[in-house]
């Protein structure tokens, strides 16, 4: 008896209306890009470099958003919490590294010292949209930490618009140029395939898998990382246990800001220019792309990073439609995957014990 | 002890004063003068008195409080080391030219910051000024905060024996509610035009504000892409009426039709999110919301792409020209008490209790009975068709609109005012959109910096006061209740 209606429940809820819509739109989704692509393949030919050339393209700004998603997912993974304001961070970031840069090239270090030099830019961002983090967390989200979801939110919210227009005001409105030094500039021709990969793009992606690595190692290897670990699973048995909850939620935003700092200064030399806008579409996407990957999922924000990077350069292209819709093409992955995998690619069951 | 509150106090008054000068605040209030003052001395003068304050009021807060001598020394030191923030930087600037970083640090701000003098006195000056003024206020404190006491005291004991004819209800909420009605009915007629736009954009807010708020106060749903629906009305009127497409159809006909296709939308949205919960389905909405509006944005032919769609006519009734800001506000005003009528109703229905119990806890709601995918069904309609009206009267009102419009800033901001005006509450979002939307366009001339206002205010109110400034009861008890429960287990760890 009991097992039929149970039986009965889950036949109920296999067939409700939330989940027929949901076949539904797989399968338009389907058809539509079967159709597209199709249409792309029979029709257009393509030469093999403009893949490359998308494909090295979409690799460059994956590591980017990956780095920027690794800060939403970290602190997402503790708080439970959306930091609106990180893609902002970042923004600060790619200024005080376009200052740095400023003053290494009056004083000449750019040519006599270049890899010191690149390296302090980036250091220099770094630091700077550490302690950006650090004050925003102390100002802005420790004094909420215990009201309802939608308080933080809104003040992550207030913190993103506030460090925007302050930058506006602070650095002024001008666009500021963000020139490569020698060291990046130009690039390499891969055989004679016609693939173009610049000097910027092959930095951009060592350098974020090596933090990557860095962060991973971190997180699984050392007590600090153990410690994020411990607030993530239980706050208050992690407390019990003797981990110092504030201190690990300050180190957690402190790191996700040291990476987006760096995210900035990449994302800089990458556009070449920076002004007070820069983090806001970068922040959403990074975003997208550690919900993707599974937010609160560490090596789930590295691949939805990379993932929406290259389905974002090479989505327009494979389905015949013009490059303006990659945002579009971001926003619908988004969509389609909290619709049928509401855990992210690589999620834990998040959604709902803890949402 | 004393040290560390002067450090801090310092530091607060300090780092506030050192973004007012680099953000360029300073220079921006210099022009006017009150009494021979310009506004950006008597603000340094405010942050000298702060100061002061928030030392004493840090010393006075342990059990017994510190000699005077104690705490006006240390509202003293709290002044200087404020001082010491700016002062560096007044150095600097005046040295070498810091504009290439520090674009709004201008020659002006340094003459203001050291009072036109020279560097050496201007800047002992500034910083001289602030630690007297600071020690002022924390000389004079304890004084203030008896009279402040014993003026409480006696507001407090006559508002106990005052006439009894006062303390009726009828009198206390009817007459001042009349009165309002009275102003916002009467009080457009003599404003002019501009103040008339201004009030009819703040009535659209409202619209939607109380629209937002059946989604996200009454069942809970968080939804961030309510823009969409605002687009999707807009549109609507906009192709049924504009000559695009030649179909020329009124604004009363088309209402309806818009309502549906809103409403649609709504629904649309609703059905494959049902499952989704808290964060994740405020992440969908806004990507729902940025679709719609790069769909706007790139479908050219459809839409006409970012150039938009012109010559949208404004509604008409036989006899009355309704093509000015002053029809438009009183149009906007049926539409807003009609829109609070109908919330206000479905809140206290069977269906506002059904909302309630699904945003308490769904799973108990759906054990109760309650149909959680009709009533969640229901939400996202009635709240998109809210939206659709008012996105069709702000197109006729515009007469052109853009993609431009439907940024994900409409939806940031609708929902702002719901938590700033207290969420679930009616009168608050009337209050919360006249003070972000109104207040905004009124500080105009202080228009450089109101995002930036905003934005501050945006977590300074959440910090101090997260159930928003007119609360719906229910609302300020739940997120008191959480503190009292985690006031609880913090005090038993």
């Amino acid at each position: 008896m009991e097992a039929t209606t149970s039986k009965k429940l889950s036949n109920r809820s296999r067939f409700n209306l939330g989940s027929i819509a949901s076949m539904l739109v797989a399968v338009v989704v389907g058809a539509f890009i079967v159709w597209r692509v199709g249409l792309v393949i029979t029709t257009k030919h393509y030469p093999m470099s403009l893949w490359g050339l998308q494909l090295a393209n979409g690799l460059v700004l994956g590591g980017v958003y990956a780095l920027l998603a690794l800060g939403y997912t970290l602190v997402y993974g503790i708080l439970f919490m959306i930091n609106f304001a990180h893609g902002d961070v970042m923004m600060i970031g790619a200024y005080a590294g376009f200052f740095s840069l400023q003053w290494l090239k009056s004083q000449g270090l750019v040519e006599t010292q270049p890899v010191f030099s690149l390296l302090f830019v980036l250091f220099v961002g770094m630091i700077v949209a550490m302690i950006v983090g650090i004050v925003l967390e102390r100002l802005a989200y420790r004094p909420l930490r215990h009201a309802p979801r939608l308080v933080p939110l809104i003040s992550a919210i207030g913190a993103s618009i506030f460090l925007e227009q302050a930058a506006l005001r602070i650095f002024g409105p001008k666009l500021r140029v963000y020139t490569k030094p020698p060291l990046i500039q130009g690039g390499w021709d891969i055989g004679s395939t016609g693939i173009f990969v610049t000097r910027t793009g092959v930095l951009i992606m060592v350098m974020s898998l090596l933090m990557m690595i860095g962060l991973y190692v971190m997180i699984q290897y050392t007590k600090v990382g153990k410690a994020m670990r411990a607030v993530a699973e239980d706050q208050q048995t992690a407390a019990l246990m003797g981990v110092d909850v504030d201190q690990v939620i300050v180190f957690t935003f402190a790191l996700g800001s040291f990476l987006g700092g760096a995210a900035g200064v990449m994302l800089g030399f990458h556009n070449g220019q920076v002004d007070f806008m820069v983090g806001f579409i970068p922040g959403l996407k990074a975003f997208t792309a550690a919900v993707l990957g599974g937010i609160g999922n560490v090596p789930g924000a590295m691949f939805g990073g990379v993932f929406l990077g290259l389905a974002e350069s090479l989505g327009p292209t494979a389905l015949g439609i013009p490059s303006q819709y990659k945002d579009v093409i971001a926003f619908s992955l988004l969509v389609l995957v909290l619709i049928f995998r509401p855990t992210g690619l690589l999620g834990e069951i998040l959604s709902e014990k803890k949402a | 002890m004393q040290l560390r509150a002067s450090i801090k106090a310092g530091t607060i008054v300090g780092a506030t004063a050192l973004f007012f000068t680099i953000s360029g605040m300073f220079n921006a209030l210099a022009g006017p003068h009150i009494a021979g003052v310009s506004l950006s001395h008597i603000i340094l003068a405010l942050m000298g008195l702060w100061g002061g304050w928030l030392t004493v009021r840090d010393l006075m807060g342990g059990e017994e409080s510190p000699p005077p001598w104690q705490t006006t020394l240390s509202g003293a030191l709290a002044g200087i080391i404020a001082g010491l923030w700016i002062a560096p930087l007044v150095a600097l600037a005046s040295a070498i030219d810091v504009r290439y970083v520090l674009d709004s640090v201008t020659p002006d701000t340094i003459t203001i910051l050291s009072f036109g003098r020279s560097l050496p006195q201007g800047v002992l000056l500034l910083v001289g000024g602030l630690a007297v003024l600071s020690m002022a206020t924390a000389l004079l404190y304890p004084y203030l905060s008896r009279a402040n006491l014993q003026m409480r005291q006696d507001i407090s004991t006559s508002g106990l024996s005052g006439p009894a004819f006062f303390s009726g209800r009828s009198v206390r909420v009817i007459l001042p509610l009349t009165l309002l009605g009275l102003l916002v009915v009467l009080a457009p007629l003599r404003l002019g035009g501009y103040y008339d736009h201004v009030l009819g954009s703040v009535g659209i807010y409202v619209m939607m504000g109380l629209g937002l708020n059946v989604v996200v106060g009454f069942a809970g749903l968080l939804d961030l892409g309510y823009v969409a629906f605002f687009a999707i009305g807009a549109y609507a009127y906009a192709f049924l009426n504009s000559p695009k497409y030649n179909m020329h159809v009124g604004f009363w006909i088309s209402l309806p039709i818009v309502v549906a296709i809103a409403a649609l939308g709504g629904i649309l949205l609703g059905v494959p999110v049902l499952r989704m919960r808290g964060d994740y389905l405020a992440i969908v909405t806004l990507g729902f919301g940025e679709i719609i509006r790069l769909f706007l944005n790139n479908l050219v032919k459809l839409t006409g792409g970012p150039q938009g769609i012109l010559d949208i006519r404004p509604p008409s009734l036989p006899g009355i020209d309704l093509g000015n800001p002053l029809a438009f506000y009183y149009l906007i005003l049926v539409g807003c008490v009609a829109t609070a009528f109908v919330t206000s109703r479905l809140d206290r229905s069977r269906i506002g209790r059904a909302w309630a119990a699904i945003r308490e806890d769904e799973d108990v709601a759906r054990a109760m009975g309650i149909d959680t995918v009709k009533y969640k069904l229901m939400a996202f309609a009635i709240g998109a068709s809210f939206a659709g009206i008012g996105g069709s009267i702000f197109a006729s009102r515009q007469a052109a609109i853009f993609p431009a419009d439907f940024t994900l800033m409409v939806s940031i901001n609708v929902l702002c005012l719901i938590i700033i005006g207290g969420m679930g509450s009616i009168p608050g979002i009337i209050a919360g959109s006249v003070a972000l939307i109104g207040l905004p366009e009124m500080l105009r001339g202080f228009s450089d910096y109101r995002l930036l206002i905003f934005g501050a205010l945006l977590v300074i109110m959440m910090v101090f006061r997260p159930e928003g400034l007119i609360p719906s009861v229910r609302r300020q008890q739940e997120i008191h209740e959480e503190e009292e429960k985690l006031g609880i287990a913090t005090a038993a760890t």
